[in-house]
Parts: structure tokens; C-alpha cells; sequence
């Protein structure tokens, strides 16, 4: 029984000299590769300055094009954008700029109905996953992602098993050989392909009936930008007009005074590829307008 | 709880520690350790059905004394006709009823009578095919006087509801199992090292290649409308590794924390992709169920010892219980129908017995012609797996047809983001190890054992699915 004792304990040092040793290989990689995902492309910004930075939902990542900022501004601009990025996340995206020292002047936020409610983007958490021991930041949104299960932070490779779908051996392999994405050539930008069908017109899509009283994310993001003097500008991006409840965005208003409202700019459906996101054509004729409206002077 | 789980993780550790250090004393206070752990094992997946399980096993144990100590033989036939009908009874209420109902409905209506079936709201209690046909196997083989009933109700509760093989087998015997639980076992430690090789070979089949090929084949199946020539074909190859990777894999655990316990298991799977006739892979695939409906069905009916007439209809009865007992549904009945046809002209030719040997490879003209038989048996089984995979028969041959005219051989992009090729590697390095160790029970035994170990472990930990988690397809059956 002993030497089965022995033998066992063997096998599960065994095990947790693996798990270390692929941890520690696919952390290396996925910090040391070119960029694939946002996340990545996001810290490979540390220590430089972005003059407008955009956050905001798929409604931001799909519908602004940062080139048409660039030529417009002759300064430097990119598009942080999370498919369903919600207040709290987006708060995320403003302190990791802090944390990687990437120095902005303005940063541009989406608010719509997300002013509403809570919960995490879908892509953020798994390609922060790699990166939990960057900085508090990145520690405390994974902790609370996964229910403050200390696990994917302290046993090796748990948080890569946890999200083996979207970090697992395949992304590993891809990030290894340098297989390119086009997120750092778009500067975060992904514009839709297509177009509504008729169907927009019966469509049912609909923005709440009513607005909360407040939201502490918004109120977080307030003061982080006046702490560190990062000039926070907030908008609303275009919906087609067949959404229900559009007067929500004037309830929006009563709590961002400050709000600039594009919610009802883009009206031919042909801009859409659904009622919530612009495709290619509709996110460049926005941000034309959007750049008008923010950059006349 | 799973096997690949944590609980079970914590769960096995305390249940060996009792079982040798705490509880060891003889084998009474042995069983009685494993015989709560395996039923608090069972309540696990849902308590209620424990009383089933501990009725179940109690109706065999006192069936099988009474027809032992019958005096007269209607005596006899009375305990046993009980057992028979009460363990069927439960099947067929639990498994077949609802099956039954609406197939009968379907035929009402089809003649223009309209019916609305009763149907049950009840789930399949998980293991009772399995546990059933342990205790069926013991009153038959009492009623056949081929063995003693027995008379300790501990001992004859461990043999059914031994948690390694409660919910989905091996399906024991009471002459290979009941003798190793009524003696006290003594820790054997190359055994036990066996088993936790056995353990993690399983554990390695489970998450990484039946995990990972379920991910695209469920992406195939559930779209195969759109799928080319190419996907579908790759679809059900997939599917034949994950449903060998699920099962063998549980199989290898069951059988491998089995050995930690000194007790062993018969064994399920013998290399069944490297057989050459399907004769010969049903002897290697589910090895537990196919001796069992050998032994308590096809040689009573008569096996292959009558003429023409009688081997087609035993050949038919036992493929067709077979499909019917791994699921109530026609699509479970047409694989058992396709494997008969398969394997017919191999028994009425008198071949289903020419590849007893193990199989070999060499750079010779033969080698080319058993390289063949290989890959053709694969095909027609991956063939049947359409029928076992899909939902209706009626889907099973548009997928079929679909394959013979999309003509369309080229990668596509899944629904699972991912191509429909990338996982071919993976499955021939998988089958080039299997090759390699046909001769043994699992490949990490023998030399460099400890390397082995370490990079099955990186290929579990790497390579493994787990975010997207697959139940181990055999517990519904």
C-alpha cells in the first residue's frame, strides 16, 4: 500500500507539473503573439496614446468606423467595441486603459438600453482570461465572472479549461503560428455584410418601456473620467425606425443630459442589417454624420 | 455524478480510504463500505429512483431463493415467471411504455382512426437496463441450476449496485462477480496500478475524443440539410469515435477504479474498429451485452444450430432486442436490422467465426486484403451509427441519400466555428495508438509507462472539452 501511496502521490505531482507547464506556455503565447482578438489588441496599445477611444456595445464594435475619424481628425482613434458589453464592462475597458498606461483624451460611449441592465459581454471574459494575472483589473472581472471561484485563478490552467471552446488548444495553436484576424488592421472595427430582409418591417424589436431610477456603472464612469481627466462623451447609435419604445432614448436623455442622441439619424432600412446594427454602408454613413456632429469646429 | 467529475474526484479518494484503511477488516465490513457508497453513488442522480434499485435487487435476491429451495417445479416457474415479468414489467413501463403508446397511436391514425396516446411523464430511472440484466442473468442462471442462489443480501447488493458498474455496465455475472465479493480482498498494488492507468486511458478517450468529435458531429447531424458530401461523411466517422470514446472510455474507468477495489470487471471492448467481418466486431463492442443476449436469448432460441429458417430468425431476434435495448425508438430497431443484414451471409456462409485471431498487419499481399476488411467493416458500421444518431429513420436516409448526391467534397465551415476537417489528426493518432497496443488492455502499461502517463495527461488537460460538457451517451439507455 505504500509504494501505491508513493505511486499515486507520483502521479498527481505528475498532473500538477503538466497543468503548470501548459499554463505557463499558452500565457507565454497568447502574451507574446500578435494580436487576435480585441483584448489583445488592446494591450498591445500599452504605454502609447489613442486620442478617441469608443466603447460600447456590438452597436459600437458593428457601427463606427474608426478610419472615417482618422481622416477626418488627423488623429488616432480606434474602436473598443464588445458584442453585448454592458455599463459594467465597458467601466472594465476604462480602467484597463489606466492599468496598461494607454493615455486618451476622449473616450466616446455608447449608452442605449444597457443604461438598463446588468451582466457581462460575451467575448470580453474569455480573451481577458489569459491576462488574470496582468493587473487587479483583469483579476477582480474574471473572479466576478465566474462567481469569485478562486480556482481559475490559483490551480493551473482551470481558467483556460473553464473556456477551452474559445482559448483552447485551437486559438493556442493559432496565436503559436501567427495566423492573423483582422482586429488590429480594422482598429477594433467589424463591420456587418448584408442587409435587412422585409421582415424589418413586421419586426418586433422593442427598447424598454420604462428606465431605472440610476446606474452605478454610469455613475463610475463619470467619475473615472473626471478623476483622470479623460474627457468622456456619451451617444446613442441609430435604430431602425420600426423599433417600439424609441421614446425610451428621451428617458435616456433625462439621465444623461449631456447625451448626444443619434438613435433616429439613419432611417432607410436598407442601412440595417436589423433593427439594432448597421451593416457596412449604414456604420460608414454614421459615422460620417457622427463625425460631423462631434468634430464640426 | 460523472465519473470526469470533481465530486467524483473526491468522492473515490474517501471511498478507497474507507475501503482499505478504515473498513478493511474482513469482507463484510468491505462490502458494506461499497455497498453505501454505491447507493449514496445512485441517489446522486436523483434518490427516488433507489427504491427502485433496492426493490429491484431485493425482488431477485428473495426470486432467487425461492426458486432454489422450490420443491415442485411449478414451484419453480412461478418464482421465476414473477422476477422475469416483474424486472420486464419495470422496462417496459420506465423505457418502452411511452414508445409503445404513441407507435400504436401512429397506426390507429394511420388507418383514420384518431388518437391521442396516454403517455407517462416520467424519466428513465439512470442504469435500470444495466442492473436489470444483472439480476435477470442471476434468476435465469438459478432457474437453469448453473448456479446457487445466495443467501447474503449484502453480497448479492454489491454484485447489482456496484457503483462502477450501476449506471452503464459492464453488465456482471453473477459467476465471474459474485465470487470475488464473498471473499475478502487483499490490496494488490500492480493491480491497483493497472486500474489508474486503465482509469486515465478512459478518462482520456471520454474528454478528449469522444468530447471533442461529439462537438462536430452534433454540429453534422443537426444540420445535415446543408451539409456536403464531405461533412456528412466525416459526420458519421465522428460520431463512430465519439459514441466508441464515450463508451469504451466509461468502460475503462469503471473498469480500471474498479481494480483499486481488488475487483475485477469483464471486460467491454476489445479494439472494435480493427475488426475485420462485423461478426468479429460484435464480439469486440460491448462485449458484456452481446455475450449476455448470446447466452440468455440467441442459445435458447436455438442459436445456429437449426436450419436456414430458424439462424435468419434467431440472427434477426437478437439484433433487433439489441437495437430495441439501447433506446425506445425505430431508429435503435433499424440499426439492429442493418447489423443483422450485415451479418448474415457471414453466418449462413460459415464465416462468422474465420477472424478469431488478433489482427495483424505486414507489407505482404494479405495484409493489403485484411487492410481492406478493416476499413470496409468500419464503413458499414459507421453506415449503421447514421441510423443509431439521428432522430427519425426518415432523416437516417436523407442523410444517406444527401452523401450519394451533394457530390460536394470540400471543407465547410460548421455551426460550431470550426471546419469540418480539423479533428482528422487527432482521430488517427488516436487510432495509431489503439493499433499499437490491440495486444494489451489500455497503451500507458509497459515501458516508459510514467511518460505515457504525463502526455496522456497533457492531451486531457489540453486537448480535452470540457466547457462544453457531454453526458456520457450510455446513461440513457
Amino acid at each position: 500500500m505504500k509504494k501505491f501511496i508513493i505511486h499515486t502521490i507520483g502521479i498527481l505531482i505528475t498532473f500538477l507539473i503538466v497543468s503548470t507547464l501548459l499554463d505557463f506556455t499558452y500565457t507565454t503565447v497568447y502574451e507574446n503573439s500578435i494580436p487576435r482578438t480585441k483584448f489583445q489588441y488592446l494591450r498591445s496599445l500599452k504605454n502609447t496614446k489613442v486620442d478617441y477611444i469608443f466603447l460600447g456595445s456590438s452597436r459600437v464594435e458593428n457601427g463606427i468606423d474608426p478610419f472615417i475619424i482618422i481622416s477626418k481628425t488627423q488623429k488616432k482613434c480606434i474602436n473598443l467595441g464588445y458584442e453585448a458589453a454592458k455599463l459594467g464592462d465597458i467601466y472594465t475597458v476604462l480602467q484597463l486603459l489606466k492599468s496598461y498606461s494607454i493615455a486618451t483624451d476622449t473616450v466616446f460611449i455608447q449608452v442605449d438600453y444597457i443604461f438598463d441592465i446588468k451582466g457581462k459581454s460575451i467575448n470580453l471574459p474569455y480573451e481577458m482570461t489569459p491576462f488574470i494575472r496582468d493587473n487587479k483589473v483583469t483579476k477582480d472581472y474574471l473572479l466576478d465572472y465566474v462567481g469569485k471561484d478562486p480556482s481559475v485563478y490559483y490551480v493551473p490552467f482551470t481558467r483556460y479549461l473553464r473556456s477551452d471552446q474559445k482559448i483552447g488548444f485551437r486559438e493556442f495553436l493559432a496565436n503559436l503560428v501567427g495566423s492573423k484576424t483582422a482586429v488590429a488592421e480594422q482598429k477594433g472595427y467589424s463591420p456587418l455584410a448584408g442587409q435587412a430582409n422585409e421582415s424589418i418591417n413586421k419586426n418586433h424589436s422593442s427598447l424598454p418601456a420604462s428606465i431605472a431610477s440610476h446606474s452605478l456603472y454610469y455613475e463610475k464612469i463619470k467619475k473615472f473620467g473626471a478623476e483622470n481627466n479623460i474627457k468622456i462623451v456619451f451617444f446613442c447609435a441609430p435604430f431602425c425606425r420600426h423599433v417600439k419604445n424609441l421614446d425610451y432614448v428621451k428617458k435616456l436623455k433625462t439621465k444623461i443630459p449631456d447625451l448626444y442622441d443619434f438613435s433616429t439619424v439613419i432611417q432607410e432600412d436598407s442601412l440595417f442589417v436589423n433593427c439594432f446594427h448597421l451593416n457596412k454602408l449604414g456604420a460608414t454613413e454614421f459615422t460620417e454624420i457622427f463625425a460631423e456632429e462631434l468634430f464640426k469646429k | 455524478m460523472f465519473f470526469n467529475s470533481l465530486t467524483f474526484a473526491i468522492f473515490l479518494p474517501i471511498v478507497f480510504v474507507l475501503y482499505w484503511f478504515v473498513f478493511n477488516k474482513n469482507k463484510s465490513t468491505q462490502n458494506a463500505v461499497l455497498i453505501i457508497a454505491s447507493y449514496y453513488f445512485y441517489s446522486c442522480w436523483d434518490w427516488r429512483f433507489l427504491f427502485l434499485l433496492v426493490f429491484s435487487t431485493f425482488l431477485d435476491y428473495y426470486t432467487g431463493i425461492r426458486i432454489e429451495k422450490a420443491k415442485t417445479e411449478l414451484g419453480r416457474k412461478f418464482w421465476f415467471w414473477l422476477s422475469i415479468s416483474v424486472n420486464l414489467g419495470f422496462l417496459g413501463v420506465f423505457k418502452y411504455y411511452n414508445f409503445f403508446a404513441d407507435s400504436f397511436s401512429q397506426l390507429l391514425n394511420g388507418f383514420g382512426l384518431q388518437t391521442s396516446p396516454l403517455l407517462l411523464n416520467v424519466i428513465l430511472p439512470v442504469g435500470i437496463s444495466f442492473y436489470t440484466f444483472h439480476g435477470l442473468s442471476y434468476v435465469i442462471d438459478i432457474y437453469l441450476k448453473r448456479i446457487k442462489a445466495e443467501y447474503n443480501f449484502v453480497d448479492y447488493s454489491l454484485f447489482v449496485s456496484y457503483f462502477p458498474l450501476l449506471v452503464a455496465g459492464p453488465i456482471e455475472r453473477a459467476t465471474h462477480l459474485l465470487p470475488q465479493v464473498k471473499v475478502k480482498r487483499i490490496f494488490d498494488y500492480q493491480k491497483a496500478k493497472e486500474g489508474i492507468f486503465q482509469f486515465v486511458w478512459g478518462l482520456f478517450k471520454k474528454v478528449v475524443i469522444a468530447d471533442t468529435c461529439a462537438t462536430y458531429a452534433n454540429a453534422i447531424f443537426d444540420n445535415y440539410e446543408s451539409m456536403n458530401s464531405l461533412s456528412l461523411i466525416l459526420g458519421s466517422v465522428y460520431f463512430a469515435f465519439q459514441i466508441y470514446g464515450d463508451f469504451s472510455g466509461y468502460s475503462d474507468m469503471a473498469l480500471g477504479m474498479s481494480k483499486l477495489f481488488g475487483i475485477d470487471l469483464l471486460r467491454n471492448f476489445n479494439y472494435p474498429y480493427f475488426s475485420r467481418d462485423i461478426a468479429e466486431f460484435w464480439r469486440r463492442w460491448h462485449i458484456s451485452l452481446s455475450s449476455w443476449f448470446r447466452d440468455y436469448l440467441y442459445i435458447p432460441l436455438g442459436g445456429s444450430s437449426g436450419g436456414t429458417a430458424m439462424k435468419v430468425r434467431n440472427t434477426f431476434i437478437i439484433f433487433l432486442v439489441s437495437g430495441f435495448w439501447h433506446g425506445a425508438n425505430w431508429t435503435f430497431i433499424a440499426w439492429g436490422f442493418i447489423n443483422a443484414l450485415y451479418f448474415l451471409p457471414l453466418l449462413l456462409l460459415k464465416r462468422n467465426r474465420s477472424n478469431m485471431e488478433t489482427v495483424s498487419l505486414y507489407w505482404d499481399l494479405n495484409s493489403v486484403k485484411v487492410f481492406f476488411s478493416i476499413v470496409s467493416t468500419f464503413a458499414l458500421t459507421c453506415l449503421a451509427w447514421i441510423f443509431f444518431r439521428v432522430k427519425s429513420i426518415g432523416d437516417a436516409f436523407e442523410y444517406i441519400g444527401r452523401i450519394f448526391t451533394n457530390g460536394i467534397f470540400e471543407s465547410q465551415y460548421l455551426e460550431n466555428e470550426r471546419y469540418n476537417y480539423e479533428i482528422i489528426i487527432l482521430i488517427l493518432a488516436f487510432i495509431i495508438v489503439e493499433w499499437k497496443s490491440r495486444t494489451q488492455i489500455e497503451p500507458i502499461s509497459g515501458k516508459y509507462s510514467y511518460l505515457k502517463l504525463t502526455l496522456c495527461f497533457a492531451a486531457i488537460v489540453a486537448l480535452g472539452t470540457y466547457s462544453d460538457y457531454k453526458e456520457f451517451i450510455y446513461f440513457q439507455f
